[in-house]
């Protein structure tokens, strides 16, 4: 009798913890785009038919020009997320050709927040913004998901730029787990890195390369995570010349969270 | 092994009290809408002050919310979405600030009438969801021609609310978040006043829709525990949601006046922010 009981609760215990557990599954992709889409002029499509045969659930844009002279005045974020069927939140880091210059996200799920910061940091040469999306995605699990390009012009400034984004980024939620992803402008080794992974997750470890695309030798995009429990099943480094000098890379990645 | 199996019990006896005490939960809603109150103690009385009869033209702005009040996701089913671009490029004057379609879908990997009316009218596009996201998704696609500062929201249970600030053109440029959400329930508008306070009571409006089913209660929650908001519910006959105003005491919708437009259902709605009470 003692045994039923003790195996009873038990397995009672068990079945109460199992579903407290929710695993988040993304499949999640960065793309350095390179001044708005110059190298395939300004087009859109090129870059859709990718994200069309990937099928990411969240996409991370650097470098997307929006209404600027030199892309036709034109929407390129929405006219990709047209084109893939996705909705696009851009972020403006400076005013540019008559347009703006930014970073931008695009999902394949509703966002029902979007927030971003734009950092000033003395010693840059223009300011950068950080976007980022909540998305609720299907199994009701809700995850967070931000566009970065960092400062480039020393280690310091980046570093400063990392501090700015994490300290907007986790001023009120420091719950929702997140994914912050793009153009870090460091490489692994560097201070710059060193330092975002006090608070991040270098969720892609090995030794990938993502710059030049026509013969890459040097990693500066990422895919950190938060908390530091992220794991990736899959990753592919695309590397596209023709739509930029960047690599892109796509990876699946996923949390368990209590 | 005596030891062992008297741990065990100790072990199973802490996981019963923890399986006992955690399961038949029941959550329930604060019947406190932002007051700060919700115990068995009597409730301090809201009293909303009355808006004033003289209206500022200039402080009043417009939001045009295309519905069928019948929920769903088939609103563009049978319209054609370029002529909502139409009436959004032909508008003059005192121009509606946001544009809301009720009842459109979000299907993964399938273009939202929202994105490509936006994208017509050199605007910006939003898909506020109200239920749980799946590859299709129902809501309501929002277009606007100004620049979004922000998009806020919340989703809690089975309560959706989202929104995008944008800088009103008032006499003076003021940032305004516009909501909307599907509200089926008392509990419904409970979340969105105690989740949303930090905005709903202060610079936000909520232009969305309440089922007549539900309207009783969430009138009743209103009215007793809402706080410092005022609402408006707008009653087309035969249709099984009405159009819900949700402001805070410092504005007040003025009016809501129905048009046609090319056999789009609209539902154009006045909000003032008052200068004083």
């Amino acid at each position: 009798m003692r045994k039923i009981f003790v195996i009873s609760v038990l397995l009672a215990a068990s079945f109460c913890s199992l579903g407290a557990q929710e695993t988040i599954s993304l499949r999640v992709m960065t793309m350095n785009v390179k001044e708005g889409a110059k190298y395939a002029s300004y087009a859109s499509e090129p870059y859709a038919e990718l994200i069309r045969q990937y099928s990411p659930d969240v996409v991370a844009f650097q470098e997307v020009h929006n209404r600027t002279l030199l892309n036709g005045v034109k929407d390129w974020l929405s006219e990709v997320a047209i084109q893939t069927g996705m909705m696009p939140y851009f972020c403006k880091s400076i005013s540019y050709m008559g347009g703006d210059f930014g970073v931008g996200i695009l999902s394949r799920y509703p966002f029902y927040k979007a927030e971003k910061i734009v950092s000033v940091m003395e010693g840059a040469k223009e300011d950068r913004a950080t976007g980022w999306i909540y998305i609720m995605l299907p199994s009701g699990a809700k995850v967070r998901v931000a566009s970065t390009h960092l400062a480039l012009e020393s280690s310091q400034i980046t570093i400063r730029n990392i501090a700015d984004v994490n300290k907007n980024i986790f001023a009120e939620d420091t719950q929702t787990p997140t994914l912050l992803i793009g153009d870090f402008n460091a490489t692994p080794d560097s201070d710059a890195i060193t330092y975002a992974r006090n608070k991040w997750q270098n969720i892609i470890t090995d030794n990938i390369f993502t710059l030049p695309s026509d013969d890459p030798d040097t990693r500066l995009d990422y895919v950190m995570g938060y908390p530091k429990s992220w794991k990736c099943t899959h990753y592919e480094v695309i590397a596209r010349p023709d739509l930029s000098d960047h690599c892109f890379i796509v990876a699946d990645v996923t949390i368990t969270v209590e | 092994m005596k030891t062992a199996f008297t741990y065990i019990h100790f072990v199973a006896a802490m996981l019963a009290l923890i399986f006992l005490s955690g399961c038949g939960k029941e959550e329930g809603y604060a019947g406190n809408g932002g007051t700060g109150g919700g115990t068995e103690e009597e409730k301090p009385e809201v009293i909303v002050p009355e808006a004033p009869e003289e209206i500022v033209e200039g402080n009043v702005f417009v939001v045009d919310f295309f519905s069928d009040l019948e929920g769903g996701s088939g609103f563009f089913d049978t319209r054609d979405w370029n002529l909502a671009a139409g009436h959004i490029l032909a508008q003059s004057g005192k121009r509606p600030v946001v544009y809301m379609f009720d009842g459109t879908g979000f299907s993964a990997g399938e273009v939202n009438p929202a994105l490509r009316i936006a994208n017509n009218v050199k605007g910006n596009a939003f898909f506020a969801q109200s239920e749980a996201t799946s590859d299709h998704v129902d809501g309501t696609g929002i277009v606007t021609l100004y620049q979004i500062s922000d998009y806020d929201g919340i989703v809690s249970g089975s309560t959706f609310m989202s929104g995008c600030t944008i800088p009103v053109p008032l006499t003076q440029s003021t940032p305004i978040c516009i909501f909307t959400s599907t509200i089926s329930s008392a509990e419904d508008v409970s979340t969105i006043l105690n989740e949303g306070k930090s905005r709903l009571y202060y610079d936000a409006v909520l232009v969305g829709t309440v089922s007549n089913g539900a309207r009783e209660e969430v009138e009743k929650y209103l009215q007793e525990d809402g706080g410092m908001i005022r609402y408006t519910f707008h009653e087309t006959d035969g249709k099984s949601s009405s159009l819900a105003v949700i402001v805070p005491a410092s504005f007040v919708c003025r009016d809501i006046s129905f048009m046609d437009v090319s056999g789009f259902p609209c539902y154009r709605v006045s909000v003032e922010k008052l200068e004083q009470l």
